[in-house]
């Protein structure tokens, strides 16, 4: 009796442990169970949500009523906010689009999409994931980030024929290289940096020619000022592209019929790696180089992905805004926790960009 | 044909499928205090109580693999984990008591849970999962061990009858 219970002991944890090691070395055939199973396991879920939606209503009827009645009135204080906001981010996204068009830069989009809508969340307590309902068949691949109207959600992590599964950038086994675009000025600033203006009625060509030669012209072509890139304008620029939610109120006062960018507003910026840190719990990030910027990073200062060739996702995507920035002692740097412009407890829809980081590509 | 109903991994893989689709549908979505309740764990720990340690360790196992195939963790630690823990309770159970009361059943899938939970993430960590062992852990092992212990006294009746047991079994 003690032999079989050792032997089915010793069977039980050999064959895990070669289960994971297989899965470990990236074994196709553990791939190919899985998305097997997520076929024959589909019908099954499809009936299970259809007979389970009344009482995962009911539940959340009890359970999110006050929380409901709460994020109404929220909601109804944000479009009064935003149907200000749209008009002046109208006028911006038009004159960002003809720089862009004009200095042929690259673009979020340049990558088409999917829309895919969110079939169920994660039934584990570890991992936040989400399953979404489109896959392989759609030309999605492991990778791709994603996102929905608001911002970043996270990386496709599981493709299967007709389903994937998202990491959600709350996981902590998600990281993505971000930079954090500050709307505030930084104090002493404002003398040091001339006023740029933009003129979109300007011609065409003009306005594609980068200058430094009368940093006080007004009405003139772009002019950029000391210490402040072309990358620099592009990124502020894609970053009141995709989501609307981040753009501060004081856009809302921008005439027009000429947008000013005042670029004593944008020099402080820092580059870091935003990191997921469980359920419930806001990502932070943490700064590859700890300078004196770094310090200077404050609440509602905007996050975006830094892009790059070893990036997660192309740059620009919004991710949220700084929520708190922890000083911490020595050289360990401030610890800045974001808090995410897509709300993940509740996400219907999302976008799959069809940008394969090159990390996640594979080798012929 | 009909006689494959009568082995027990058929039915364990059954019971499974739907075990598993109400883990996925319903639970995924009803978080009672941000937890997610982790009946496939419960049913293996009730495989073990009712049916010893190696039909435990059987049930654990086949249950993991179906919760495996549906996330995105390492392959094959939910079934040592499940398996682990249902093999443990019932060699646990076996060796104090014959007795099935139903208030012993909770206490033991009450138990076996918080372990299965506490196992589980421990050796998600050694595997390499990072930020899976952490203080939330206790509070999410807690919630689980009730609600399962809550199923318990039905759990164990479907997986006797998964097990092809007798009552005096």
């Amino acid at each position: 009796m003690q032999f079989t219970r050792r032997r089915v002991l010793a069977l039980l944890v050999l064959s895990c442990i070669l289960l994971l090691t297989l899965d470990a070395r990236g074994s196709s055939s553990i791939d190919s169970a899985k998305s097997v199973f997520a076929d024959v396991f589909s019908p099954f879920k499809g009936v299970g949500r259809m007979i389970s939606t009344p009482v995962r209503n009911a539940w959340k009827g009890m359970t999110d009523y006050d929380e409901l009645e709460r994020q109404n009135d929220i909601l109804r204080e944000q479009i009064a906010l935003q149907e200000g906001d749209s008009i002046a981010a109208q006028a911006a996204l038009r004159d960002y689009q003809e720089l862009v068009a004009q200095l042929d830069l690259p673009s979020l989009r340049d990558f088409t999409n999917v829309t895919a809508q969110v079939l169920s969340y994660s039934p584990s307590n570890v991992q936040q994931t989400i399953e979404i309902n489109e896959g392989e068949s759609r030309g999605i691949r492991i990778g791709m980030p994603v996102v929905n109207a608001a911002g970043m959600v996270g990386k496709v992590v599981e493709v299967f024929e007709n389903s994937s599964l998202v990491l959600l950038i709350t996981d902590p086994s998600y990281s993505v290289t971000v930079r954090i675009v500050g709307v505030q000025p930084i104090p002493g600033s404002e003398a040091a940096v001339p006023t740029t203006t933009i003129d979109p009625a300007a011609p065409p060509g003009e306005t594609a020619t980068a200058t430094t030669a009368d940093p006080n012209a007004v009405g003139g072509p772009v002019t950029l000022p000391a210490g402040v890139t072309e990358e620099e304008l592009l990124a502020a620029a894609e970053a009141a592209l995709v989501p609307t939610t981040t753009v501060p109120p004081t856009t809302t006062t921008v005439p027009r019929s000429s947008t000013t960018v005042d670029f004593s507003t944008l020099p402080n910026r820092e580059r870091g790696s935003l990191e997921g840190i469980g359920p419930d719990k806001n990502p932070v990030v943490r700064f590859l180089n700890n300078d004196n910027k770094a310090r200077q990073i404050k609440e509602g200062d905007v996050v975006i992905t830094d892009g790059g060739l070893e990036s997660l996702a192309p740059a620009g995507l919004n991710i949220g805004v700084v929520g708190t920035v922890t000083q911490r002692p020595g050289t360990a740097g401030p610890l800045v926790e974001v808090i995410p412009a897509a709300n993940l407890q509740q996400i219907n829809f999302v976008r799959v960009i069809m940008y394969l980081p090159q990390s996640e590509a594979i080798p012929d | 044909m009909i006689r494959f109903v009568h082995l027990p991994a058929i039915r364990l893989v059954m019971v499974g499928m739907i075990v598993l689709t109400v883990q996925t549908t319903v639970l995924a979505e009803i978080r009672p205090f941000g937890t997610v309740a982790d009946i496939m764990l419960g049913f293996s720990v009730a495989a073990g109580v009712i049916g010893g340690p190696e039909k435990g360790a059987q049930a654990g196992f086949i249950f993991g693999i179906l919760t495996d195939l549906v996330l995105a963790t390492p392959f094959g630690l939910s079934p040592l984990a499940y398996g682990l823990t249902a093999f443990l309770i019932g060699l646990l159970k076996s060796s104090i008591t014959q007795g099935q009361a139903w208030w012993l059943t909770m206490a033991l899938v009450l138990a076996a849970s918080f372990a299965g939970v506490v196992t589980y993430n421990g050796i998600g960590t050694l595997v390499g999962e990072i930020g899976w062992f952490r203080w939330e852990m206790l509070r999410d092992a807690a919630v689980i061990a009730v609600l399962n212990a809550l199923i318990g006294p039905v759990a164990t009746r479907i997986q006797r009858w998964s097990l092809v047991l007798t009552r005096e079994a």
